[in-house]
């Protein structure tokens, strides 16, 4: 059965200040409970919000990001409700009209994928963290106030794999942008799932808190409604919470889901131009096509893109004059793992030394396994026996005179033997580079006629 | 009765101290506060103790050095109650200070009490308050007008040399024009509304009460400009008092189609009067046609409501005021504000939430904007032509305490002349012209363009009728 899924995202901004205050955005929860707080952020009587500029900067960095159109304006919203984590009895939010981006995509692949559309990209402020103990709930007017983006796609993602793949997509994207460490964990980024199967009324599934639960609770969910559909049953309308520990989504109590938010503008903020700003922004969809461009291995390349790390790492390496083919191949398969990486000079030192053929990849690995971070180039260049091309021509021809027949078939066009004549040629001499020793083998026997 | 500027100067010439005149008009406070309640809280010994403060410094050091002020109690104090004349804020201590304030204590201004009001502003009689209503202060078994009812009645009296009311609708305008004072409702953004506490935002200002219109001038001054705390607050810079007062002859537009039956005539008269003088000064007066002024109240009423339901939300009895009892969230919400808020406030804030309700906010809230917009396109053209525009202040005079209480929608006609300045967002003074024969003063409304405060002020100083100018 054909099923339809949008999400809506909720990230928390790194900002130094909150979104309508300058109390600290305590952004990685270090302090302690209702100590980033001031009249503004508690809603007290005859305060008013002055925007954080840094916040409207963050979502054109964005909006941008996510190929979206950005209004030359935006307009702020009062969404009405109460909830005792909000202290003004509304959020000040956007609204379809005025919000800062719409219209954009973003790829569920690195290399292209489905393409999978933004509504919106908006800003608003965070509510209060509300902390249930057994017969009170506690609130922590810390997070309060705090910078959020809200992201709606339209319902294109047809699988929890696919929206689990635009998840990690937008929270790389995010991670580039440095707006966001998006750690869904921390609560940096929360998600709302819609969900519809067959043309069904649409389901909300709330509290959701890493991309893993989104992938549980879209099967559970989607596996659902197919089995009560295909009992003859109807889909209502409704809202969900997913119970990580029993691993179900249940309904809501109504009223939460049936609010009218009353939204009107927020007449204490004019709405503001912003028509001149815009960023350079570099998304790891522009990092993925120039490694791409650079001759790295589409593999390797989405490795580097997806860690951070080893993203960073390798662009200084590429700095530093690396050979991005050499050095991308030993960065996935061996750096990696590492704790510390090797000084970003050496590893491009290295990686010079092999592409003129002066280490052979073999050393360069083993050499690499060794030191790990103390990579020195210069002790490996010490201990290489540099084995002279007309020796390895010496070891070529003494071996397709010892293996007349092998050499019959290799010519006869059994390429994979040349292996063999690897093996063998070790075996004469164990420093020998396969690669030089190949190139030197190709040669002679190309001049070698067998009739 | 002194201005500021005679206290200032009997300063100047050390005939008295700052100490001195905190006692003469807190004597006077305890005198009149029995019958009048212009007060809500009184902070007599904060005020004789700043008092004590300020005799180090010197007269020349601030423009209001040592001047008593009463601050209408929606504006914040910090450290001073906030009741806004609600239940739902009893015994709530501010833990800051508006704007305006700060100015007013940079300049040596002396805080003397918070004064009586509606409840949050809505209502044009002072009646609404939790706190009792204010008196009249020239018949006191008549309305104060309001919602800056105190403020108005305490200048009057001489409990204070001058005060600071808000003016939504003619907050501040209608209950000067029913005391016999002057009041000056600023352009919209020309005074910071930060700590201000929210009736209707896009509508709200501050504004000084005196009881003539060098005083008013003086206060308008210290508390006007820039603050960045205030997203609608706007750069301009603010007039020099010797720039104001320079007896300019202006072109004024009489709006006459507003003028219906329904105003006394006693009233009509007086506007007359005031036109007639207007002319012999050498004043150039100018019919002006008003179309959409009949919709100003329907739309003053939708928009004010909307943004009061709104801005109301926050009393939930979670966080400070008054809470009712309840174990149960949604019956703690129910509780605290059927108990917290009075009558006048309950049916705004119902009219409020209906207007914006899903199915009606296009009807209502929209449809308001919009005429909103055009009333404000009329005005922008009549400014082409005229530098000012006068009506009069209220269309009747104070009624008897208690007499519209069950007839809001009467009451709510006081207002049809001042809510046009609130709408548009352009400056407007209320200023006595003379006095009728029942006693009460007759007051004209003199409109100005944006941030064009000077022009109304200059024309404002130059026909009023006051014992004190
Ligand atoms: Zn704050």
């Amino acid at each position: 059965m054909k099923t339809k899924i949008g999400l809506e995202i909720h990230l928390e901004l790194k900002t130094k200040s909150k979104m309508f205050c300058s109390c600290k955005n305590d952004y990685n929860q270090e302090d302690d409970a209702n100590t980033n707080i001031c009249p503004i952020c508690l809603g007290y009587p005859g305060t008013l919000p002055s925007v954080n500029r840094k916040a409207i900067e963050y979502a054109i960095m964005l909006s941008q990001a996510l190929n979206c159109n950005i209004n030359s304006s935006i307009q702020f919203y009062r969404k009405n409700y109460y909830y005792p984590d909000l202290p003004k009895g509304y959020q000040i939010s956007q609204y379809k009209l005025g919000s800062v981006g719409y219209n954009g995509y973003l790829y569920t692949e690195l290399y292209g994928g489905k393409k999978i559309a933004i509504d919106r990209v908006s800003l608003e402020e965070d509510t209060a963290r509300s902390i249930q103990m057994e017969n009170e709930v506690l609130l922590d007017f810390n997070r309060a106030g705090i910078p959020l983006i809200e992201i709606v796609t339209k319902p294109d993602m047809e699988s929890s794999k696919e929206a689990v793949k635009f998840l990690e997509n937008l929270r790389l994207t995010v991670q580039y942008l440095k707006i966001s460490d998006a750690n869904m964990e921390k609560g940096h980024m929360r998600v709302d799932i819609n969900v519809s199967v067959e043309n069904n009324e649409r389901v909300e599934i709330k509290n959701v808190n890493s991309i893993r639960e989104v992938e549980n609770a879209l099967e559970y969910e989607i596996n659902y409604q197919i089995e009560e559909i295909k009992k003859g049953r109807r889909i209502k309308r409704t809202t969900k919470m997913w119970d990580d520990y029993l691993k179900i989504t249940r309904e809501m109590r109504r009223k939460e889901s049936e609010e009218d938010y009353r939204y009107f503008p927020e007449p204490d903020i004019p709405s503001i131009d912003i028509s001149e700003y815009r960023f350079l922004v570099k998304t790891p969809f522009d990092v993925y096509n120039e490694l791409i461009s650079l001759n790295v291995n589409r593999e390797y390349a989405e490795i580097i893109v997806r860690d951070m790390r080893l993203c960073n790492y390798f662009y200084e390496f590429l700095e530093n004059s690396g050979d991005a083919v050499v050095g991308s191949n030993l960065l996935v398969n061996i750096l990696k793992s590492f704790d510390t990486l090797p000084s970003v000079r050496e590893f491009a030192k290295l990686s010079f030394f092999m592409k003129e053929n002066k280490i052979p990849p073999h050393i360069a690995r083993q050499k690499l396994l060794e030191m790990k971070e103390n990579l020195n180039v210069d002790e490996i260049l010490k201990n290489i026996e540099v084995i002279s091309e007309s020796e390895i021509e010496n070891i070529v021809k003494s071996l397709i005179e010892r293996y007349p027949e092998k050499f019959f078939e290799y010519k006869s066009g059994k390429q994979g033997l040349i292996g063999f004549f690897i093996g063998e040629a070790k075996k004469i001499n164990s420093k020998i580079d396969p690669k030089a020793f190949r190139e030197v083998f190709e040669k002679i026997s190309q001049n070698i006629n067998l009739l | 009765m002194k201005t500021i500027l005679q206290i200032l100067e009997l300063y100047r010439k050390k005939e008295t101290t700052p100490y001195e005149i905190v006692s003469e008009y807190i004597k006077v406070i305890e005198e009149k506060e029995e019958i009048y309640n212009a007060f809500i809280n009184i902070y007599k010994e904060e005020a004789l103790d700043r008092a004590i403060e300020l005799s180090k410094y010197s007269v020349d050091e601030f423009e209001l050095y040592g001047i008593p002020i009463a601050i209408k109690d929606n504006i914040a104090v910090e450290s001073m109650e906030l009741t806004c004349g609600s239940r739902i804020l009893l015994g709530f201590k501010s833990p800051y200070s508006a704007t305006a304030v700060k100015r007013l204590l940079n300049q040596g201004a002396i805080i003397i009490g918070k004064t009586n009001l509606d409840e949050f502003g809505m209502g044009c009689s002072t009646e609404f308050s939790y706190f009792g209503p204010t008196k009249n202060a020239i018949d006191h078994s008549f309305v104060a007008g309001g919602s800056s009812g105190g403020s108005a009645v305490a200048v009057k009296l001489g409990e204070v040399p001058a005060s600071l009311g808000s003016d939504t609708g003619g907050s501040i305008r209608q209950p000067s024009a029913f005391n016999g004072v002057v009041g000056l409702k600023p352009t919209y953004g020309r005074v910071s509304r930060y700590g201000l506490v929210a009736f209707a935002s896009s509508l709200d200002q501050i504004g000084p009460i005196a009881l003539n219109v060098k005083d008013l001038a003086l206060i308008y001054r210290v508390i006007s400009g820039y603050d960045p705390k205030d997203s609608t607050s706007v750069n301009i810079e603010v007039e020099k008092i010797e720039d104001i007062f320079i007896n300019k002859r202006y072109k004024v537009g009489i709006p006459r189609d507003i003028i219906t039956e329904d105003v006394e005539k006693e009233i009509k008269d007086g506007f007359e009067y005031a036109i007639s003088k207007l002319v012999d000064i050498g004043h150039i007066v100018e019919d002006i046609k008003l179309e959409y002024w009949k919709y100003a109240l329907s739309v003053y009423h939708i928009i004010s409501s909307s943004e009061a339901s709104s801005n109301l939300l926050r009393y939930d009895g979670i966080r400070y005021g008054y809470r009712g009892s309840s174990d149960n969230l949604w019956d703690l919400y129910i509780k605290t504000r059927s108990e917290g808020f009075g009558e006048e406030v309950k049916r705004r804030i119902l009219i409020g939430t209906f207007c914006l309700s899903y199915g009606y906010y296009d009807e209502y809230y929209i449809k308001a904007s919009k005429v909103r917009r055009l009333i404000k396109e009329e005005f922008m053209k009549a400014f082409k032509k005229v530098d000012v525009i006068i009506t009069p202040t209220v269309p009747v005079f104070p009624w008897k305490l208690g007499e519209k209480l069950d007839d809001p929608i009467k009451m709510y006609l006081a207002d049809v002349y001042t809510v046009l300045a609130n709408l548009v967002g352009i400056p407007s003074i209320s200023v006595p012209v003379k006095i009728s024969k029942n006693g009460f003063p007759i007051s004209i409304q003199i409109m100005g363009n944006y941030f064009r405060e000077k022009d109304i002020l200059d024309l404002a100083h130059q026909v009023e009728f006051n014992e004190t100018s």
